[in-house]
């Protein structure tokens, strides 16, 4: 696929999802607004009911900052309601028509899903920038030039290795009739292992250096800590360099899934 | 251009008992059930021409065109289109191919048409000056140069199939697969996309297999057709093949005067030939064409005809009757 | 009532019928929930490491209200879910005249008509989970307190049910449903953490207005602190309110349906 290719599948994407209409706006904001609530709450209760003033590295006001982070930082990265059209083109015979079209599907898939995160990206940036400013930066974290750019790149690839991670799970609508509970169990277990539900330096020890090794840190908590200026270049550099491996694992996983499942294909009806 | 060599494709589906208990017994063990949609398909076709692909719901037509579009995998054979294997999806196959689903939409439901063509210029790679003449051309031909920045879910069926026409022809397709282009249209929108798709092939000569269940499609598209039954290819020729071949028959249409005898006797006129319809004001007959004249004599002979007359079977009985003929018919 | 019954039962047989097509997805759905389960007990666990107490709840009180939690979430799914799901979606597309010329309540119809049957298999993972946390529990709890707070789960379940419809109905005015079904998504957690967490404005809120406090936290409260009589008399006087204002509400929205349709 050429560049030109992918960037217009993105535009046409946006202007799709920018036409929304207000209660779509609405809705995201007022999501936003209500999980970070309960973010607060629990996060104030934890630090009151503890007593202590640091919690898993972080200051309550650290910890607040962190979850408002993490929230939109997660919309970007998931993209939104991307999550399903995959499988959908396997089962409703959508797929036939890309299957004519001289460019890969994934890759237009992508492409298509990146288009979709321009209302997530809005958001960060028109919500996001707010609480910076109202809480000061709090202690242990350090927005800079380099803290933000590394922060981009951590969260490219994490939309990047998000998407690899549904593809082959979405691939198995070739065999079942709905993966629907196979993307929320996914999209469950990465809420708790990727650090969206609790920060994961709240975790034990030991299962912290196992979720070192998985890919799901990468795709929330990896990207936030660069951001928020928690990680070094050498911390930076090794979770880009984990990240690199799981998507080319994923990309050969994802493959031999996609080549066995696209003979199965029978593009509904006979 | 398009070379197909007993090309075969069975499907497994699951069959299941009905009621409750049947449900819990599948839930741990199904039962497979293989059906061939396809069987042992050979023909070819050239650079120009149309063929007409017919045969009864679940006779195989579609799934025999989604194979030579590179859709589905076949089980057994080979085809080559183009000196490609469809299903290899090779991008310089694809650059030269179009299939167009009447029943099914492929363009974006939420976009206006013209910005679907400029998505389908990127994907084909198709250079402006060529995309623009192109556009311009299959528009004028299809009187839709007005519609072009309207969204496509407010579009009429009719004008909705024509900017499915566009977006398959605007690359320049060398091989066009047709899958029942005129369904669900009125008879004025499936007439102008019949001329439109007899226009198009002068002037671009593009080999084109059209499948559709309206016989006035095939009468006036093809010259040629190809009959499945069950899979399998029962006919391949052309039109007035068909007509030689299998019309044995002539229909014989005799309107009766008034008179007291009442309705004719039916063990009588069984004798002349097959019944169609007997009463006391009409006899229709299915006869041999070598004994029409002599039945004709016969019935004015003995009835009070008032006015006679005697027609071809029409074209679309005949291959009804081959598709659902039990013995084989190959020629 | 007892057409209603049988109705029902055809219901339920129906869709036990037909999630046994769709067999992988059965046993996706089983796996799913599974690990829902997990991931809350997880959860708080995690917290807990940290702390003694959650606004005001203790670790082992957290796991009984954690059990209430799985206990109304699988009735919800395996009930009503599905069907809330798809309502405002019925709505926005005209779908509705096929219910309504049927001499049967559209909104019973509507609300139950398409029972979970995959679902119905974690409502026994969720009724152990909810057994082993109260066996678990550090004091003894008695028969009589149990009952009443599984009664009370029940009409917690009820309440639930009642807000989710509140959500969704504006469909029959907004023509997309979607904003306010995501908005109630969103809202869930208020349910499933302790209200104890919750201060200020907020909780009241949470106890009034939008009653998600109610649905879980009130009858682990009823049970642990003892405050049985005053918290089943909130409880039961939010539902009936919001009950009658569901109905209310559900009655203009069909007219209104009725008088927009040509």
């Amino acid at each position: 696929m050429t560049p030109r290719l992918f960037w217009h599948v993105c535009g046409v994407e946006a202007r799709k999802r920018m036409s929304y209409r207000v209660d779509f706006w609405l809705s995201s904001i007022g999501g936003f607004l209500a999980q970070l609530g309960v973010a607060y709450f629990i996060v104030l209760a934890l630090f009151h009911g503890s007593g202590r003033p640091t919690i898993g590295g972080f200051t309550f006001q650290g910890m607040i900052l962190y979850y408002a982070a993490v929230i939109l930082l997660g919309r970007v990265v998931r993209g939104t309601e991307a999550d399903q059209t995959i499988a959908q083109d396997i089962y409703e015979g959508g797929l036939t028509r890309y299957l004519l079209y001289p460019t890969s599907y994934t890759v237009f898939k992508y492409a298509q899903n990146v288009g979709t995160l321009v209302p997530a990206l809005l958001q960060l940036f028109l919500l996001g920038a707010w609480f910076p400013l109202a809480l000061g930066t709090p202690e242990g974290a350090r927005i800079t030039g380099a803290s933000i750019a590394m922060g981009v790149g951590a969260s490219v690839l994490a939309s990047v290795l998000y998407f690899l991670l549904v593809w082959p799970i979405q691939a198995i609508a070739f065999w079942a009739d709905n993966v629907w509970s196979l993307m929320l169990a996914h999209r469950i277990l990465a809420n708790l292992m990727g650090g969206l539900l609790v920060p994961l330096t709240l975790f034990p020890e030991w299962a912290q250096r196992a979720l070192a090794l998985l890919p799901f840190p990468l795709l929330f908590a990896f990207p936030v800590d660069a951001l928020l200026g928690r990680l070094d270049l050498h911390q930076w550099l090794k979770g880009i360099a984990l990240g690199l491996l799981w998507c080319t694992a994923l990309i050969v996983i994802g493959r031999a899934v996609w080549r066995r499942g696209d003979r199965r294909y029978a593009g509904v009806g006979i | 251009m398009i070379d197909v060599e007993n090309l075969g494709k069975t499907f497994s589906v699951h069959a299941k008992e009905p009621g409750l208990k049947g449900s819990l017994k599948a839930l741990f063990r199904r039962q497979v059930v293989t059906k061939p949609a396809v069987r042992d398909v050979r023909f070819h076709v050239d650079e120009g021409e149309i063929v007409g692909l017919v045969g009864a719901n679940g006779a195989g037509k579609t799934t025999l065109v989604k194979m030579l579009a590179g859709i589905i995998y076949p089980t057994a054979g080979d085809a080559r289109v183009l000196g490609f294997r469809p299903w290899e999806r090779d991008n310089r196959f694809r650059r030269q191919i179009a299939l167009i689903m009447g029943q099914k939409a492929q363009l974006w439901w939420d976009l206006p048409a013209e910005d679907c063509f400029l998505l389908l210029k990127e994907i084909y790679q198709i250079p402006q000056d060529r995309y623009r003449a192109a556009l311009d051309e299959l528009a004028t031909l299809l009187e839709v140069r007005t519609l072009l920045n309207i969204q496509i879910r407010r579009l009429s069926l009719g004008e909705r199939m024509k900017m499915e026409l566009i977006a398959a022809l605007l690359h320049r397709p060398r091989v066009v697969y047709l899958d029942e282009p005129t369904i669900g249209l009125d008879l004025t929108a499936q007439r102008a996309i019949r001329d439109f798709i007899l226009r198009y092939r002068e002037e671009h000569r593009p080999a084109m297999i059209v499948t559709s269940h309206y016989m006035e499609d095939i009468e006036r598209l093809c010259r040629r057709i190809l009959i499945l039954r069950e899979g399998e290819l029962v006919f391949d020729g052309s039109l007035e093949k068909v007509v030689r071949t299998y019309a044995e028959h002539k229909v014989v249409t005799a309107h009766l005067a008034r008179t007291e005898n009442g309705a004719p006797v039916s063990s009588d006129v069984e004798r002349l030939g097959q019944i169609e319809l007997c009463n006391d004001v009409t006899i229709r007959l299915r006869v041999e064409r070598a004994r029409v004249a002599e039945v004709a004599a016969e019935l004015l002979r003995r009835y009070p005809v008032a006015d006679i007359a005697i027609e071809e079977i029409d074209i679309g009985t005949i291959i009804e009757r081959i598709q659902r003929a039990r013995q084989e018919v190959r020629t | 009532m007892l057409r209603y019954a049988r109705l029902y039962a055809c219901f339920v047989r129906f869709s036990f019928s037909r999630a046994m097509e769709f067999r992988m997805d059965f046993f996706f759905r089983i796996g799913m929930d599974a690990l829902w389960y997990f991931v809350n007990l997880a959860f708080f666990w995690v917290l807990y490491r940290h702390t003694a107490s959650l606004g005001g709840w203790g670790y082992d009180q957290v796991l009984v209200f954690v059990g209430g939690v799985f206990f109304v979430d699988a009735l919800h799914m395996t009930i009503f879910s599905n069907n809330l799901w798809w309502l405002p979606i019925t709505i926005n597309k005209g779908d509705l005249d096929y219910y309504l010329v049927r001499p049967v309540s559209s909104l019973f119809f509507l609300s139950l008509r398409d029972f979970a049957a995959n679902s119905f298999v974690n409502l026994f993972m969720a009724l152990g989970v909810l057994a082993w946390t109260l066996a678990h529990f550090p004091e003894p709890l008695g028969a009589l307190p149990v009952t009443l707070y599984i009664a009370m789960l029940f009409l917690g379940l009820f309440l639930y049910y009642v807000l989710h419809m509140l959500f969704l109905i504006p469909s029959f005015w907004m023509h997309t449903g979607g904003g306010l079904r995501e908005i109630f998504y969103a809202l869930e957690p208020y349910a499933t953490r302790p209200h104890g967490v919750f201060r200020g404005w907020v909780r009241r809120i949470l106890v009034s207005l939008l009653p998600f406090a109610l649905i879980m936290s009130f009858p682990a409260q009823a049970l642990l602190e003892d405050l049985a009589l005053p918290v089943l008399a909130h409880m039961a006087g939010a539902t009936a309110a919001a009950f009658l204002l569901m109905l209310w509400l559900w009655r203009r929205g069909l007219r209104a349906y009725v008088s927009a349709s040509s």
